[in-house]
């Protein structure tokens, strides 16, 4: 295919070499899962969520629906695995087996049995493992070709049998090695190095289509974390805003769902910014959550909803209102990247303030060099 | 394995990345690229990668190419075979355990690295744990390699407490401190009260020293992992992570801005990709010290500074904006808080109208700017590309204390200590926590937070 913008959506599967079994859903089975309200989400652990995924504003039973591709975007820390863990133990649960794909930090076993155990989530009669059908697979995946193997060429026993789910943690990852989100702008590139700059989209293209088809043939649901980078916001005399680790036309239009998680003081937050294959913000409102739900996550690592209010009304917590740091004027603007989507980048102004950094750090000297340190005068 | 990725191909205009298909045998060690040597180079002059191949037909690659096409199928084949057999023996599959009893005590869970401190531990729910990257960030003399020595003892610990192995010090700055290391040594009482055979030792602290970065980008994708796979080695420490790229970056900056970015950028995700691999093959902790930054407010120079020092507003990190934008946000977020002050709405917790402005969430994943109370923040070198590399980042903050006494007026308060704080930022195997600590002979100790 010479043209780069057009991305072919009819990918036949090869022969597959040792198949024998052909994954298919035969067509009252089919009927079944959708007139099977509830068996057709898995759910998130947060209730609220859960309704709007579905594409409520009141309580509806809910969650990362099967045949369809979620991502959840964030920054580090903000609650995104924990979130498809969550979700991964409930189809567990549920009856029905899972597969977990690591593509940066692996899944900890500990934090796994964890959440497994909590009680909150553990279904009544627990039937975990009791036959083949419900077990929790994991896989770490080392690079984007690894990925591509599974997605684009599945082998029969790639998706485990009966399963409900199929989540991908740190997706981004394996796309930025291989394609860097960040392309120089080179004057007079050839068509061939046009063509090359283009390809991470075109992968992109590939994957989600790739993802939207396992996820049908096998009435999974499939869940991708996809970290998170960064946009000026010129227009509008913004700063930096945080974005998904992943855009680009043909990516965003695969996904049903897209839910952003991050935190403000003493809360955490997911913020719904697309359901059910519609758009609850537009395109140009860079830094906009969406509709917010609040949630928490226990000690043992599960996620509950935040309740606003205790049962008398009274409130639970109070908004905070924090102290700024320092203004200091910006120096220069960053320059336009002509292949880039517009993107303009900054990091934090470490470049300007590194200078002082290195200067107050000592690096000069040791910097905690001695055995019992010599506090500052 | 990862290869080198950032072999620039010759007809590329420079700074482009392209991964010619040889770096098939870095995505496959083992596979047998006889059958193909016809083709390789055609498919590597017409910049096609491994990923290509999976994603594009035959019979495009083909053509893109000028090789035959059924060529080209065995070779897909082939590679197809080698990643599904590569990723079905990664495969573990959790049954009865998942959910079932756990047999070791709850207390401390398996496979961590000690801080030799129980409090400080079980901030850290058990410890370091290996597989992962960890990073220690704070100021100069906070504590982060007086931190990073106690590790490189107690590793060589057995299983609850070390994972019973050796462990390799990298410096980029100052060298290993041996004398400090015997101290703890001597100090430590949960080392000084094992039999002699079961202590740490400075034997087992092999120590290296990194100058630049191209030394360190070939130390650690070539040497280092010879060096853990022959010594068994559990721990890997770097002293630290943002020292060499400080020069690299200087050298950099004389080009356009957002071109050296982008290649700061690349190489952060190459670096952490690198360390990853060596983190999950070898299941070796890697931890990594890195410095901070004052941190300012970061303003569009559209003219409105806005003066943010002042105390009890609302953070607004948005100057007055064109109507419809302002509309349009509205909309969606403010919703009248109700008189008595209680929100009522996820969306009245938010502490600002612009709740993913990259100021306003530094705050959360940096370490510093979470308490609202405080100022004076820190930002860690080496931006939220490399943040976003990390497996759990442990912040260590300290706050002075002043002299109790009468101050002339104009007199500078005198510092007579440091309350420290470890605060673990984000982990992938346990919950945000935080304790104060102190730094004494024994090595890092936990201590109650001063209120």
């Amino acid at each position: 295919m010479d043209d780069p913008s057009v991305v072919d959506l009819t990918l036949s599967q090869p022969t597959p070499k040792t198949s024998h079994r052909l994954p298919t859903v035969s067509a009252s089975q089919a009927l079944q899962d959708l007139t099977d309200g509830p068996s057709n989400f898995i759910k998130t652990g947060i209730a609220s969520l859960d309704s709007r995924l579905a594409g409520a504003s009141i309580t509806v039973e809910g969650g990362f629906e099967r045949g369809k591709v979620t991502e959840i975007w964030g920054p580090s820390g903000g609650g995104k695995t924990a979130i498809a863990l969550q979700a991964a133990i409930h189809g567990i649960h549920g009856g029905s087996s899972v597969l977990w794909l690591d593509a940066a930090a692996s899944l900890s076993k500990d934090r796994l049995r964890g959440v497994a155990r909590v009680k909150e989530i553990s279904s009544p009669t627990p039937s975990i493992g009791r036959d083949t059908t419900n077990h929790f697979h994991h896989v770490d995946v080392p690079t984007l070709s690894h990925l591509l193997a599974m997605i684009l060429h599945p082998r029969a026993d790639t998706i485990p049998l009966g399963a409900s789910l199929l989540a991908i943690d740190g997706l981004n990852h394996l796309l930025d090695l291989d394609y860097p989100r960040y392309q120089i702008a080179a004057p007079n590139k050839t068509e061939l190095q046009k063509w090359q700059a283009g390809r991470r989209y075109a992968i992109l293209g590939f994957l989600v289509s790739g993802l939207n088809k396992l996820a049908v043939l096998n009435n999974i649901a499939v869940v991708v974390t996809t970290g998170c980078a960064t946009r000026m916001r010129h227009d509008n005399g913004l700063g930096a805003a945080l974005v998904p680790g992943l855009g680009g036309v043909e990516w965003e239009s695969g996904i049903s769902s897209r839910i952003v998680v991050f935190r403000d003081f003493g809360v955490r937050l997911v913020g719904v910014q697309k359901c059910q294959g519609r758009s609850l913000i537009s395109r140009e409102e860079v830094g906009e959550p969406g509709h917010l739900v609040a949630f928490e996550i226990t000690s043992e690592g599960a996620v509950t909803e935040w309740m606003m209010q205790k049962a008398d009304g009274s409130p639970l917590k109070q908004a905070v209102k924090a102290r700024a740091s320092p203004v200091k004027p910006r120096k220069r603007t960053a320059d336009e990247i002509a292949d880039s989507e517009g993107e303009d980048m900054d990091e934090y102004g470490w470049a300007d303030t590194d200078d002082d950094a290195f200067t107050a750090e000592g690096l000069v000297g040791n910097g905690d060099a001695s055995a019992v340190p010599a506090e500052p005068g | 394995m990862l290869g080198t990725r950032e072999q620039e191909h010759p007809d590329a205009p420079k700074g482009c990345f392209s991964f010619p298909m040889t770096d098939i045998l870095t995505v496959l060690v083992d596979f047998d690229i006889r059958p193909y040597t016809h083709i390789l180079p055609s498919l590597e002059k017409a910049l096609i990668t491994t990923a290509d191949l999976l994603s594009l037909e035959p019979l495009d690659v083909a053509k893109r190419a000028q090789v035959p096409a059924g060529e080209v199928r065995k070779l897909v084949d082939a590679v197809l075979d080698g990643l599904h057999g590569a990723v079905g023996r990664s495969r573990q599959v959790y049954g009865q355990d998942v959910g079932g009893p756990v047999d070791l005590s709850e207390d401390r869970p398996p496979g961590r690295i000690s801080t030799l401190d129980r409090s400080l531990d079980a901030s850290l729910n058990g410890g370091v744990a290996p597989g992962y990257l960890t990073e220690i960030v704070g100021e100069s003399a906070v504590g982060k390699t007086q931190s990073l020595l106690t590790l490189l003892l107690s590793v060589q610990l057995p299983p609850p407490y070390g994972l019973g192995k050796p462990a390799l010090y990298i410096s980029t700055e100052a060298p290993l401190q041996t004398t400090r290391l015997a101290q703890i040594l001597k100090t430590n009482p949960g080392l000084t009260s094992l039999p002699e055979s079961e202590r740490p030792s400075l034997s087992r602290i092999q120590s290296t020293h990194i100058h630049d970065v191209e030394a360190q980008e070939h130390i650690l994708r070539y040497q280092v992992p010879v060096a853990i796979k022959k010594q068994n080695i559990g721990l890997l420490v770097i002293d630290s992570i943002a020292a060499n790229y400080r020069a690299e970056f200087d050298k950099s900056k004389a080009r356009k801005g957002a071109e050296s970015f982008a290649k700061r950028s690349n190489q952060l995700a190459q670096l952490g990709a690198l360390l990853r691999d060596i983190a999950r093959t070898h299941n070796v902790a890697v931890v990594m010290a890195n410095q901070v930054a004052d941190r300012f407010t970061l303003v569009e120079g559209s003219g409105y500074a806005h003066n943010s020092t002042s105390q009890n507003t609302t953070q607004r990190s948005r100057p007055a904006s064109p109507p419809q934008q302002q509309t349009s946000r509205s909309a969606a977020m403010s919703q009248p808080v109700p008189s008595s002050g209680v929100p009522l709405t996820p969306a009245q917790l938010l502490s600002t109208d612009d709740p993913l402005a990259l100021d306003h969430q530094q705050r959360f994943f940096t370490g510093w700017g979470d308490d609202p109370e405080a100022s004076n923040f820190k930002t860690p070198s080496l931006g939220l590309t490399w943040t976003n590399q990390l497996g759990a980042r442990i912040a260590l903050l300290k706050e002075p204390v002043y002299e109790e006494r009468a101050y002339a007026p104009g007199e500078d308060r005198n510092v007579s200590g440091w309350n420290r704080k470890a605060k673990v930022v984000f982990s992938a195997w346990g919950p945000e926590k935080d304790t104060g600590f102190e730094i004494w002979e024994g090595g890092v100790r936990g201590v109650k937070e001063p209120p």
